[in-house]
């Protein structure tokens, strides 16, 4: 019985990203930028780079900010010369990995601002990872080439 | 005695003038013939038609509501991008190439920036009314065109220009989406150029970079106006 439950802790256990082990957070993000729009863009598109240092791939199911109605998660794929927008409905970060948010490819949809956004303006939002909780994001407003932008380095 | 000589003479020029006056015509032939087949440019980005194709918009207007047709294209080189206000990733970043392309061509080459027109076609025209399309496109830049019309004379005319789009119901299925004003338009990611005749002229693939079309746009340039 005892071994029996140690056993299931230990799975429990196990079942989530090892956080508490060293200082560096399961999920780390960085270079997140918004592309500043038209003063009547009722939709902008946030991006940014997504590095999971778990051992456990990491979903991220749902995001929210106070500046949109709605966050949506999207990929654009190029398909016979058709750009068709696909709504995801989870971010998956692999393992070990990392997953881009770029023009082009994943990104997020970000609906209906509920103020106009300016270069040199910030935004914060907030992802709902299931196996770790809430992780805050903040995302500068800028022009695309404006800091790093990349397409085909790394 | 001397008249028999100067009709000799006469006569042993005659073969070479007439060998002259040959000379010249094949000469000014050979050179005709010769500016003929320019080889077309090599193009990175651009597939140039040959001949360009007839197009024939109808019913639409422009960002001020005025009537815009073959009329309102002819005479310079315009850049056209099918896309729509809420579109989130390919248009603002296809309208940020063209706010490139133009930023460079009126810094560097103000006499082309003049014959260059860059246009925004909308296929959401439900949404996008012109003054909704007028402070979208010019916040990019005071000279970008919006154009609209319905959805019927922006297929005809998208069909014209070799693009096609189709809308797509957001797959939400919350209280919000039920003013059926969250949807998607998927649409060709190409842009297009026509010529100032008025006609479909050359064709650029995604995905898009300011500095590679500009390349292939010069390169075109040179090649119909000089050729």
């Amino acid at each position: 019985m005892i071994k029996k439950c140690i056993c299931l802790l230990f799975i429990l256990a196990s079942s989530l990203p090892v956080i508490a082990m060293s200082d560096t957070p399961a999920i780390t993000i960085s270079q997140a930028w918004i592309q500043e729009g038209p003063p009547n863009a009722r939709v902008l598109a946030g991006f940014m780079q997504i590095n999971n240092n778990s051992d456990r791939a990491i979903n991220i199911t749902s995001a929210s900010s106070d500046v949109f109605n709605k966050i949506e998660f999207h990929r654009t794929v190029e398909d016979q010369g058709m750009a068709r927008m696909q709504r995801q409905q989870q971010l998956t970060v692999p393992a070990g990995g990392q997953l881009k948010l770029e023009h082009g490819g994943y990104h997020l949809m970000l609906m209906q601002p509920s103020r106009r956004l300016k270069t040199g303006d910030s935004v914060d939002i907030e992802f709902t990872i299931p196996s770790i909780g809430k992780v805050p994001a903040r995302l500068e407003v800028r022009q695309p080439d404006q800091g790093h932008e990349h397409h085909h380095h790394h | 005695m001397p008249a028999n000589q100067q009709n000799n003479k006469r006569s042993s020029w005659l073969p070479y003038v007439l060998l002259a006056i040959i000379a010249s015509i094949g000469g000014a032939v050979l050179s005709l013939s010769n500016q003929q087949p320019t080889p077309p440019p090599e193009l990175a980005t651009a597939t140039l038609l040959t001949p360009g194709k007839s197009i024939n918009p109808s019913g639409l207007v422009d960002h001020d509501g005025k009537a815009f047709g073959l009329e309102q294209l002819q005479g310079f080189y315009t850049f056209i991008f099918f896309g729509y206000t809420h579109c989130p990733d390919i248009c603002p970043a296809t309208l940020y190439q063209f706010k490139t392309m133009a930023k460079t061509l009126k810094s560097q080459q103000p006499e082309l920036f003049a014959r260059t027109r860059f246009m925004l076609a909308s296929i959401d025209p439900q949404r996008d009314t012109p003054q909704h399309l007028k402070d979208y496109v010019q916040y990019y830049d005071p000279a970008f065109i919006g154009i609209t019309g319905s959805v019927d004379d922006i297929k005809i005319f998208s069909r014209q220009m070799g693009v096609i789009f189709e809308r797509r119901e957001n797959e939400d299925e919350t209280e919000k989406n039920k003013d059926n004003n969250d949807y998607l338009v998927d649409h060709s990611s190409a842009i297009l150029m026509v010529n100032p005749e008025g006609h479909l002229k050359a064709v650029f693939s995604a995905p898009h970079n300011a500095t590679e079309i500009l390349k292939d746009y010069q390169s075109i340039f040179n090649y119909l106006e000089h050729k």
